[in-house]
């Protein structure tokens, strides 16, 4: 297993929830996630900014 | 009295520069006034660990952060102990004399605070922690050898019968650093903390057991310029007594069944109170949609700019811990905040 640091930045959905499991959903495709928080939001966008650290079989 | 058991959640994230607990435990004060008005106070080890310096808070469950997600979720709840058995992991990069140090702390908890610990292992392999400081000013970190760690965390599970997990894990000196200095002086992010939160995420995570770490570091040379804020990890060779004193009444993680009396899960959280520019962790989103009401604390800035209006989370803004207790104590009486303030508008139609 290897830990590695993630940034990503997703769209900003309506309910908190709902973006949620859209983070989840997209840390997934890196690795399994194991702390991430949304650093930044981007009302005007409508984008949120994720830092997160995913753990990755190897 | 009230009807129910009034419970609350703190939460202070590490590594993020939060103005009131970034520091050595410096929200503890925090955690001790809520703990006075609440039933039941969760919070976090980063919110009560002050390394030489804890206090023994008897109504407040001491949960590791990726545990607090789980049960913020609602995937796990929180059940209370009278005495777990504490394992202590030892990273094999920490040299002899700090290892003994971090052995003697652990044997002083034994014999003058009365703990319950295994015997200890070393890992296999040494940890590699690695720090970075992200774009957010947030402070992360990742470790090389994972499975070196859970190696380790298994063999105290399974042969010491361990119940919690201690992890000390050998951090870089870097005593000429500006974040360092920084820190020191009350300011600036804690460049430990985002590795530390990393390790002991991996141990929950795993094993569905308490776990709270603490760095091993060289002393630093005496400072007469430290801050009161960050004062309490000067005072000894190790960070490690709070740990153990905190693991060591520690509520265990549970799954569905069999439910006893005393568990408690997401639903029966009645507020949240949370720095106001971090709302964006797992936690706070996912209580935000049990009816728990959030409170979020101007004064505390960090680095973060996640506002619960913006990740559309109805909270109540206030501006001071002060303030954000007498939030709790209407809100627990049963009385609106608006018949505290002097002008009270009449009642409208909808």
């Amino acid at each position: 297993m290897i830990t590695r640091f993630v940034a990503v930045e997703i769209d900003l959905k309506s309910s908190a929830e709902e973006l949620r499991q859209d983070i989840e959903a997209t840390l997934q495709t890196w690795g399994d996630p194991l702390r991430w928080a949304v650093v930044q939001v981007d009302e005007l966008h409508r984008k949120v900014s994720i830092e997160a650290v995913v753990t990755v079989a190897e | 009295m009230s009807r129910r058991p009034y419970r609350v959640v703190l939460i202070v994230p590490t590594g993020i520069g939060a103005a009131i607990g970034g520091y050595a435990g410096d929200a503890l004060p925090v955690a001790r006034a809520i703990a006075q008005v609440a039933d039941t106070l969760i919070t976090h080890p980063n919110v009560l660990n002050g390394a030489q310096l804890y206090w023994p808070l008897t109504n407040a469950y001491y949960v590791e952060g990726y545990g607090l997600d789980q049960v913020a979720a609602g995937r796990w709840g929180l059940r209370p102990v009278h005495q777990n058995r504490i394992g202590l992991v030892l990273d094999q990069a920490i040299e002899p004399e700090l290892k003994l140090r971090h052995l003697q702390a652990a044997d002083a908890a034994r014999a003058t605070l009365g703990l319950e610990l295994t015997d200890y292992v070393v890992t296999d392999a040494a940890l590699g922690v690695e720090l970075q400081t992200a774009n957010s000013g947030a402070t992360w970190g990742t470790i090389q050898n994972p499975d070196s760690l859970l190696r380790a965390a298994e063999r105290l599970i399974t042969q010491g019968v361990a119940d919690a997990i201690a992890v000390v894990a050998r951090f870089p000196d870097d005593l000429g650093s500006e974040a360092l200095q920084q820190y020191r002086q009350g300011q600036g992010v804690d460049p430990l903390a985002g590795a530390e939160a990393v390790i002991s995420h991996l141990v929950v995570r795993t094993f569905q057991i308490p776990c709270a770490h603490a760095p091993a570091l060289s002393p630093l040379p005496i400072d007469s310029a430290l801050s009161p804020r960050s004062a309490a990890e000067e005072l000894g060779y190790t960070f490690l007594p709070c740990v153990l004193a905190g693991l060591s009444q520690a509520p265990q993680f549970i799954n569905q069944a069999p439910a006893q009396a005393n568990d408690l899960w997401a639903d029966q959280i009645d507020a949240v109170v949370v720095p106001a520019t971090a709302c964006g962790g797992a936690a706070v989103m996912s209580l935000s949609q049990t009816g728990a009401r959030i409170i979020a604390v101007a004064e505390n800035q960090t680095t973060m700019q996640a506002s619960a209006s913006a990740l559309g989370i109805e909270a109540l803004q206030v501006n001071s811990y002060l303030e954000a207790i007498g939030a709790l104590v209407t809100h627990r009486a049963g009385i609106s905040g608006a018949a505290l303030h002097p002008l009270l508008p009449s009642i409208k139609p909808l």
